[in-house]
């Protein structure tokens, strides 16, 4: 083989690989379908994941109190995150006052200044498969369910987040009856099956839900640092295999 | 040890621009005999790092000027990355006073050294990830 061209030619071929926050925050994929396989959870898992709070309220969305009319029975609960609420929301409400932040992103960049932990005990059904991939909680920044009744839905929204995150939530639809859908502008549905864990870019693209069976979906959402070892290889490798690089 | 390939260009009467040329680690001494002059030498880099050239006798009777026209480190020609360089001059104090508005206190792009003072560019290693992370970061 002939070396002999530049030595910038030459550094690039030898030496390129796949850097995480490349894929996950310059390309704005919509989504990656990962490799990533969660128990099948039981009748009574799934009936703890039914979210009884008003998720809208305990992250004080501007329009909590009067039930926006933008989102019909979307619902969630935190099992892993901030542990003192009120001086989360404290350090929250300084950061971000101008910001119009997820909450996927204001987890990740509060990880530091207050204690996280989770809310389920050792034996939790969420918990176990979590640490199947992501081993220490250092890792995580947040865990939490999304439930969606019968007809609910979320209205075409983006979400916005501090420090140009693009790729970054993982998706596991734990529970998804036909007829739901994940719709992502100008690119389609997600193609989401019962079962598959998705990376997912709700930050690049408008994107909206709508349950339209009888039954109630279910999915977990994880913001976890994406340069941990399983969870980087697994996004390197789905990338590999969507893209054939 | 990184090698590195300067080509400074002068403009001077009688008085040779003297230059240190220096990283967190290392420092050089050069005077510019030549108007055209290639300065090659080895560095010790640290992983980011900033080089800096610093023209350390000007002569306002001579008007001698340094004028950087090409950087090459770990044998990569920078290109127009070289303009992310600034300059921080300490200007001599009887001009200073005389103008009106005041000069800048740095100039940034800026290759012609015409005061004292320290021009810096801050790399990271390795140069070739350096050179394509700033044309993947460039919003143009």
């Amino acid at each position: 083989m002939n070396d002999n061209i530049p030595k910038l030619l030459k550094d690039a071929i030898h030496e390129n690989s796949y850097d995480i926050d490349v894929l996950t925050k310059k390309l704005k994929i919509p989504w990656l379908k990962l490799d990533m396989e969660f128990d099948k959870p039981t009748d009574s898992e799934l009936l703890n994941l039914y979210s009884k709070n008003n998720w809208r309220e305990k992250w004080q969305f501007p329009d909590n109190k009067n039930r926006s009319y933008q989102v019909k029975g979307w619902n969630g609960d935190i099992l892993f995150g901030p542990t003192d609420w009120d001086y989360f929301m404290k350090l929250s409400a300084e950061e971000f006052e101008l910001h119009n932040s997820d909450e996927d992103s204001r987890c990740k960049k509060l990880r530091n200044r207050t204690k996280y932990d989770w809310f389920v005990d050792d034996e939790n059904y969420v918990k176990k498969q979590v640490k199947k991939y992501i081993p220490n909680d250092s890792d995580i920044n947040l865990v939490n369910s999304y439930s969606l009744p019968a007809n609910g839905y979320v209205f075409p929204h983006r979400d916005y987040a501090l420090d140009d995150m693009g790729l970054a939530k993982i998706y596991i639809a734990l529970r998804w009856p036909k007829n739901n859908v994940f719709g992502m502008y100008g690119c389609g549905n997600i193609p989401i099956k019962e079962g598959d864990v998705f990376l997912i870019n709700n930050y690049t693209l408008p994107h909206w839900v709508c349950n339209r069976s009888d039954e109630e979906r279910i999915v977990l959402d994880i913001s976890a640092n994406l340069h941990s070892p399983i969870i980087k290889d697994k996004i390197i490798e789905a990338f590999k295999k969507t893209f054939g690089s | 040890m990184t090698k590195i390939k300067l080509l400074l260009d002068t403009e001077y009467k009688k008085t040779a621009p003297t230059c240190s040329i220096r990283s967190s680690m290392d420092m050089k001494e050069f005077v510019l005999n030549s108007k055209h002059n290639e300065i090659d030498c080895e560095f010790e880099l640290l992983d980011y790092d900033f080089i800096h050239i610093q023209f350390t006798n000007k002569d306002d009777t001579d008007d001698n000027v340094i004028i950087i026209r090409k950087i090459v480190i770990d044998e990569i020609d920078i290109q127009h990355f070289m303009y992310k360089g600034s300059f921080e001059p300490i200007y001599n104090v009887d001009w200073f006073n005389k103008q009106d508005p005041k000069p800048p206190s740095i100039y940034s792009p800026c290759t012609e050294l015409r005061h004292n003072g320290t021009w810096k560019l801050k790399i990271k290693k390795p140069i070739w990830k350096m050179m394509l992370e700033n044309w993947m970061n460039d919003e143009r």
